[in-house]
């Protein structure tokens, strides 16, 4: 009977069967990555389409906006990952988040020496148009949270913490865990918070509140009130929206940045 | 020609744009044809602009260009109906129109106006805006001007936004749907490169990284978005270089990515970089011999230094700065060394790090003192 698969012959043949084998897997990626590159090629064909006729409605409507994001996220796209991706180039929108994100790096620095990086979303929102003059074009409170959301990569401890109804938007890289957020949310209603409000609140003991509310004054975010009637307040000047509002011109705000 | 009436010059919903054709005589405008009527717009002032029903059209001929004549086509018409909307002209003895065609297109245009009137589509789709038509008693609206004629007009644009947006809906919906087969394919193509580890060449892998970045997909191999190593991120790295050199020198040798990227971004103001570019840019930096470096401190936060930037050798005369004044906290070291907050305060922690400084954290803020438990002991 024949032997099949000794001998020198054998080992030569199955180092050529491998050979060819490798080489049409190689061929394979090439050809799929061919196949992607064609497709990709049309795909932007049909981007650049897109953008002639609903490049505006991008530019001019937040809504529309919103809707395009979340649809990128079900599909696992994200066209604000680069300035140089299709979406960007084409779409514009790119530039519309990252100039957004400079002018929100802007407006926080000025204001941190009042409020030690912590600021509400309205309050950011207003500083912001301020800011963009009254020709620019409008943005939304879900552009800021986009733009805010892109800007951590930097590195800088952009945060965004819920609170009430809204967020409070961090721009230092203070720690701040799960206790200081919860004791911020309380604060939400009147500006202030008390030791013993967080105690009747959170069911907190008094250390616990005791500590949380120094590590808030170390980092700034809170201002002691020993004058208060009753016990010492703690007030929050990231929660004074009116008091902030009409103070700070765009200019300032151009300034602050070294 | 007294067929012709007034008109604000929107489609209507339902009428779809079939064919355009500028230069057309009347004093030089644009014909549209739409599948309800024809409207010609004059080329310079855009409000005059007037159109005719498709259903009063009863028969059309073509007339060849000659020397010194252009191509016409010859439109005959069926008499006006009594309460037509004002128009140009309130009566005319003719019963047709020449349109002359200045610009060629003559034939184009017959074709589909030939097809429109053999269509008949206006019949099947109701106009929003009722024109008398030959069908019915369908009544006329009076054009009314004032605060009615405003109305209209905004309800006009309402509609056209509606269905800008509707259609702009579906467009997008249908992008995504080619969008998501791209994503698969890429997924598909990273599945093949892992089981082929070496196989595929690195000139492969650039190019997919690429793919992956014009179309902002995450690298499914790798999990970060696109990754550094696309070419477009080391040209990136080679122009920082070039920008921030004076930058960082006037700052003493160091700047934070977020003054980076407010630099970059408002010096070029437009094509702006991402905070993912810029990150990805200045990972590669070191690698490429370039002058400058991305440095990551403990807490995160990062920087863009000179390659001939020593922080630790800042630290020392930190430590003069601190010792000459007692004690300083972040923001006084800032103020008095100029340099941002953030950075001034990276500075002390790394002094401190190294066992120049000592703290004092309090309720009143952090505070830096030389270590004297290392000096005088």
């Amino acid at each position: 009977m024949h032997r099949r698969g000794v001998g020198a012959g054998a080992i030569a043949k199955k180092k050529l069967a491998e050979a060819k084998y490798k080489e049409r897997g190689t061929v394979l990626a090439e050809d799929q990555l061919t196949q992607m590159s064609k497709q990709l090629d049309m795909f932007k064909t049909n981007l650049e389409e897109f953008a002639s006729k609903h490049k505006q409605e991008i530019r001019k409507n937040p809504e529309f906006r919103v809707q395009f994001q979340d649809m990128c996220a079900t599909i696992g796209v994200d066209p604000l990952a680069s300035g140089k991706g299709f979406w960007s180039e084409m779409l514009g929108v790119g530039d519309f988040y990252y100039e957004l994100g400079v002018q929100i790096i802007e407006v926080c620095l000025a204001l941190k020496h009042r409020n030690g990086g912590l600021i509400t979303l309205e309050e950011l929102h207003q500083q912001v148009l301020k800011g963009r003059g009254k020709f620019a074009q409008d943005v939304s409170q879900d552009d800021l949270i986009r733009a805010i959301k892109k800007l951590k990569a930097l590195g800088t401890g952009f945060g965004i913490i819920p609170v009430g109804g809204t967020y409070l938007i961090q721009s230092v890289p203070a720690e701040l865990n799960m206790d200081h957020t919860v004791v911020l949310q309380l604060a939400e209603k009147n500006g202030y918070v008390t030791v013993s409000e967080i105690k009747t609140s959170l069911k907190w003991e008094t250390e616990r509140a005791r500590q949380v509310l120094e590590h808030l004054l170390k980092e700034g975010l809170a201002w002691l009130d020993l004058q208060a009637p009753g016990e010492a307040h703690y007030w929050l000047p990231a929660l004074f929206t009116d008091l902030y509002s009409q103070e700070i011109t765009a200019e300032e705000a151009r300034e602050a940045l070294p | 020609m007294d067929r012709f009436t007034w008109t604000s010059g929107l489609l209507e919903i339902k009428d779809t744009l079939v064919i355009q054709q500028r230069g057309i005589k009347f004093d030089a405008g644009t014909l549209l044809l739409s599948t309800h009527r024809l409207i010609w717009r004059d080329q310079k002032n855009h409000e005059c602009c007037m159109a005719i029903l498709l259903s009063q059209i009863v028969f059309i001929e073509e007339q060849a260009a000659g020397i010194g004549k252009s191509a016409k086509i010859v439109v005959h018409l069926h008499p006006a109906p009594p309460n037509k909307e004002p128009g140009p002209f309130q009566s005319s003895k003719n019963s047709y129109i020449k349109l002359s065609f200045k610009e060629h297109g003559q034939i184009e245009f017959y074709r589909r106006l030939s097809e429109e009137m053999t269509q008949r589509r206006w019949e099947n789709m109701p106009v929003s805006q009722s024109l008398q038509t030959n069908r019915g008693p369908q009544p006329g609206r009076i054009r009314a001007v004032g605060i009615v004629g405003i109305e209209r007009k905004l309800e006009e644009k309402r509609k056209e936004t509606d269905k800008n947006i509707s259609e702009a809906f579906e467009d997008l919906s249908k992008l995504m749907i080619k969008a998501k087969e791209m994503v698969e394919l890429s997924k598909s193509i990273a599945n093949k490169i892992k089981d082929k580890q070496g196989d595929i060449t690195e000139d492969e892998t650039i190019r997919f990284k690429s793919y992956l970045l014009s179309m902002g997909i995450a690298n499914p191999v790798t999990r970060e978005t696109y990754g550094s190593g696309t070419q477009y991120h080391m040209q990136l790295a080679k122009q920082l270089a070039g920008i921030l050199q004076a930058p960082l020198e006037e700052r003493g040798g160091i700047m934070s990515l977020t003054e980076v990227y407010c630099l970059v971004n408002r010096a070029r103001g437009m094509e702006l970089l991402s905070p993912e570019d810029l990150v990805n840019a200045c990972k590669m930096l070191e690698a490429l011999k370039l002058p400058l470096r991305l440095r990551v401190f403990d807490s995160g936060v990062m920087v863009i230094e000179l390659q001939s930037h020593k922080e630790e050798e800042m630290v020392a005369s930190a430590l003069e700065t601190v010792s000459e004044k007692g004690s300083l906290t972040s923001e006084e070291f800032a103020k008095l060394v100029g340099m941002s907050v953030l950075l001034a305060k990276e500075r002390l922690l790394l002094a401190e790090k190294m066992g120049h400084l000592c703290r004092d954290d309090s309720v009143e803020g952090l505070r830096f003192y030389p270590n004297l438990f290392m000096t005088q002991s």
